[in-house]
């Protein structure tokens, strides 16, 4: 029996015992909704560190916000260290995070972020820190102040989540687990006057060093903006953006442009892209 | 009882005097408020000015007017001056409000009259030109007394209480708002009339709060004269006996003065939430290292390990000849602990513990709780606002877990996580050809700064997924997001 298989039984196992909450409150890893289909039945490890590593505009982020909206769902404290100054609350709050329970700190040197996730580990009140290292990060992190980090996280049991440009090889050295992020590709639907329409993408990941999952194992998921992508695709919510007046372009532009965007589709672009990730099925290797 | 109160009601005016005196001559208006946008008070000389008015409706009323901005800090280092100052010639002052102060003006040797002089004599040394003083039976008519006289002294005889409130106007109670207004419906302008309405039917129409208006009218006023608090620093200094440079060495030292210091403050049973370092350089250089605490505390191992991360952050140490702990006791209670929930009560200890570890690495505006605000505007860099994490009270770490989950519901479909550009970048004009959507014209604060904005989502030929727009202003292109 694979040992996937025996975790999986072991879960059951737990769940009809002790109840389905039972397997969450063991702690040992951060279950991220739906990516027990590129991890197995495991997830994020707790007291580990993982790296989420890949190129501009690769899905990287999206995976971090995943793994912080699994904390909001679990009630826990969770911590996000920007070096790059590029955390947007409204996109982290409409992918689950509860970003009241999120302390986000912004480091103005490399060093100032190394000191800042020391000092987040530490006590163990956050159940994962991400350390958001931007591009320019690369080199700044070495093995012995990385080793103290892990060392650290281990001791807390928090969950360390590095998200990189593929740059830091202390930070791979001392991994659990290393996922690649591989790219986005973008799911346009064309309007009927020849316009187009962003539904989602659709992100690649690939585990590139694991001890719990399969290596080079692949899987692709789904990024869905909302419903409300045909007008402005920064709103938190379809309601909230109808009672401003934002729905279906009325009020941001009342030219051809808005026009064509409101005839555009029938079904909302969720349900669209939903449909045909539906029709494709999802990809794995 | 005989309480005598000294009432400066220019207080705000003459604290900024005494700190800018090239000001004196001059119409002044003090602004207050988080935005300072208000004005709280002027000088007699700023000819139509009234608190309320923004500082460009003031400076249109009164040409010449100086709007200058409160300061806490200097008001309660003036009030602390005048409440040395009155100690010395009663035996128990209590500042009440900033400008106000009440002192126990009985069986003074000089008599009352002479005391409330010597009040005023002492606030006109200090530089507060404009106050008065009385002396009455309870602190509220002292207070009405003094604020009716305007200028010098005056007291009211003992058991004369009522009759003075009674020609005075309601509006010196504490009236809740909107309470004056039926007053006046009403026909009630005096405190007499108040006093001599029966409580009963007085509460049933304005709430139990009539009853205190009731009280206070009819002289009864029983607000104690609360006896200052004394402020103990704590303090401990440790001379080297030379330069030394090794942060390990000025550790072992502060180890020790910390635990001295945090032992003074258990015996006291107090606690602190500020500790202040003081490294003497050579050449006298004195270097202050404040070192906040989440929750206020006298541990000396919590102390200690956030002054070591405070030290141990500074880029260069340099060669110290002495160093100086000192705090001061907090006015807020020791945290306690609870009694049923010690997971929650530890949670809370080690986010304590976190955040001042943050605030002793980090500056407190880099430590932040964002929110997203997309009612405040439709501008990605204005949807968020981020607030300074203070405390463990500023996180929502009390509720149940399970209350958490179930009010998430399902779980969220991932999404494509924007990544801010803040400011926006500059690009060259995207190909006609690359794949995108949009426009979504956004037009915002035409009212002070006018923005014009086409928004896209487009793929560059890095194969990027990103949020540009076209500025309609400079028809300059920027890139303000990645999805990522």
């Amino acid at each position: 029996m694979p040992p996937s298989a025996a975790l999986s039984d072991l879960r059951a196992s737990i769940g009809r015992r002790f109840g389905e909450t039972a397997n969450e409150s063991l702690g040992a890893v951060l279950r991220v909704s739906g990516l027990e289909r590129l991890l197995g039945p495991g997830g994020i490890p707790r007291g580990k560190l993982t790296e989420v590593f890949g190129a501009r505009s690769s899905g990287k982020t999206a995976l971090a916000f995943a793994a912080l909206a699994a904390c909001a769902r679990a009630g826990e404290l969770a911590a996000y260290v920007d070096c790059a100054a590029s955390f947007f609350a409204p996109a982290a709050a409409r992918a689950g995070v509860d970003v009241r329970r999120l302390i986000v700190a912004r480091p103005a040197s490399a060093a100032a972020a190394r000191r800042c996730v020391d000092a987040l580990v530490r006590d163990g009140a956050c159940a994962a820190v991400v350390l958001d290292c931007g591009e320019s990060f690369g080199g700044e992190l070495r093995t012995q102040q990385c080793a103290r980090l892990v060392a650290q996280a281990e001791k807390s049991g928090t969950a360390l989540l590095v998200v990189s440009a593929g740059n830091l090889p202390a930070a791979a050295s001392f991994a659990t687990l290393r996922v690649r992020a591989c790219g986005l590709q973008p799911l346009w639907q064309d309007g009927s006057d020849g316009g187009a329409q962003l539904l989602g993408a659709t992100a690649t990941f690939e585990v590139a060093k694991a001890r719990m999952a399969v290596r080079r194992h692949v899987a692709e998921f789904a990024l869905v903006l909302p419903d409300v992508v045909d007008t402005w695709p920064l709103c938190e919510g379809s309601a909230e953006a109808e009672s401003r007046g934002l729905w279906r372009g009325e009020s941001l532009d009342t030219s051809s442009e808005g026009e064509r965007i409101s005839r555009s589709s029938g079904a909302s672009p969720a349900q669209a892209l939903c449909r045909s990730l539906a029709r494709e099925g999802p990809r794995a290797s | 009882m005989r309480i005598g109160c000294l009432v400066l009601p220019q207080f705000s005016i003459d604290v900024c005097l005494r700190a800018k005196p090239s000001l004196r001559g001059r119409p002044i208006a003090i602004v207050e408020g988080a935005t300072r946008r208000t004005i709280a008070c002027a000088s007699p000389d700023a000819s139509g000015v009234i608190a309320g008015m923004t500082p460009k409706q003031a400076r249109a009323t009164c040409p010449g007017l100086v709007v200058a901005a409160r300061e806490e800090t200097l008001e309660l280092a003036a009030t602390g001056e005048l409440l040395d100052a009155l100690e010395t010639r009663s035996p128990l002052v209590c500042g009440v409000a900033p400008g106000l102060c009440h002192f126990d003006a009985a069986r003074l040797p000089a008599g009352e009259s002479a005391a409330a002089g010597a009040a005023l004599a002492i606030a006109e040394t200090l530089g507060f030109v404009h106050a008065s003083a009385a002396v009455a039976d309870d602190a509220f008519t002292a207070r009405c007394a003094a604020m009716v006289a305007k200028r010098g002294a005056s007291v009211v005889p003992p058991g004369g209480s009522a009759a003075f409130l009674a020609s005075l106007p309601v509006g010196l109670l504490p009236l809740a708002p909107g309470d004056g207004d039926r007053f006046e419906l009403l026909g009630l302008r005096t405190l007499g009339q108040i006093a001599a309405l029966p409580d009963g039917p007085l509460a049933a129409r304005f709430g139990e709060r009539a009853r205190e208006y009731a009280r206070l009218a009819r002289g009864g006023c029983d607000e104690p004269l609360l006896p200052r608090r004394a402020r103990t620093l704590h303090e401990i200094r440790f001379a080297f006996d030379g330069a030394v440079d090794r942060l390990e060495t000025v550790l072992f030292t502060l180890r020790g003065c910390i635990a001295d210091v945090t032992q003074r403050l258990a015996g006291a049973a107090q606690v602190c939430d500020l500790v202040e370092l003081l490294l003497e350089r050579e050449g006298g250089v004195i270097e202050s290292l404040p070192v906040a605490l989440a929750e206020p505390t006298a541990s000396a191992q919590t102390v200690f390990a956030l002054c070591r991360i405070a030290l141990e952050a500074r880029d260069r140490p340099g060669a110290l000849e002495a160093i100086v702990v000192r705090t001061a006791p907090c006015d807020r209670p020791p945290p306690q602990l609870a009694l049923f929930d010690g997971s929650r009560a530890s949670r809370r200890a080690a986010l304590a513990a976190t955040l001042a570890r943050l605030r002793a690495t980090l500056d407190r505006h880099d430590v932040v709780a964002v929110q997203p605000t997309p009612a405040r505007s439709r501008l990605p860099e204005r949807m968020q606002t981020a607030t300074a994490i203070e405390s463990p009270g500023d996180l929502q770490i009390g509720q149940d877990r399970h209350a958490a989950v179930h009010v998430h519901g399902p779980p969220a479909p991932w999404a494509p996580a924007l990544r801010l550009i803040d400011p926006p970048a500059r690009i060259d004009p995207p190909s006609a050809r690359a794949p995108c959507a949009g426009p979504f014209r956004l037009s915002e604060s035409w009212w002070e700064r006018p923005i014009e904005r086409d928004y896209y989502q487009l793929v560059d030929p890095a194969g990027s997924l990103l949020l540009v727009f076209r500025d309609a202003r400079d028809q300059c292109w920027y890139v303000q997001g990645v999805f990522d």
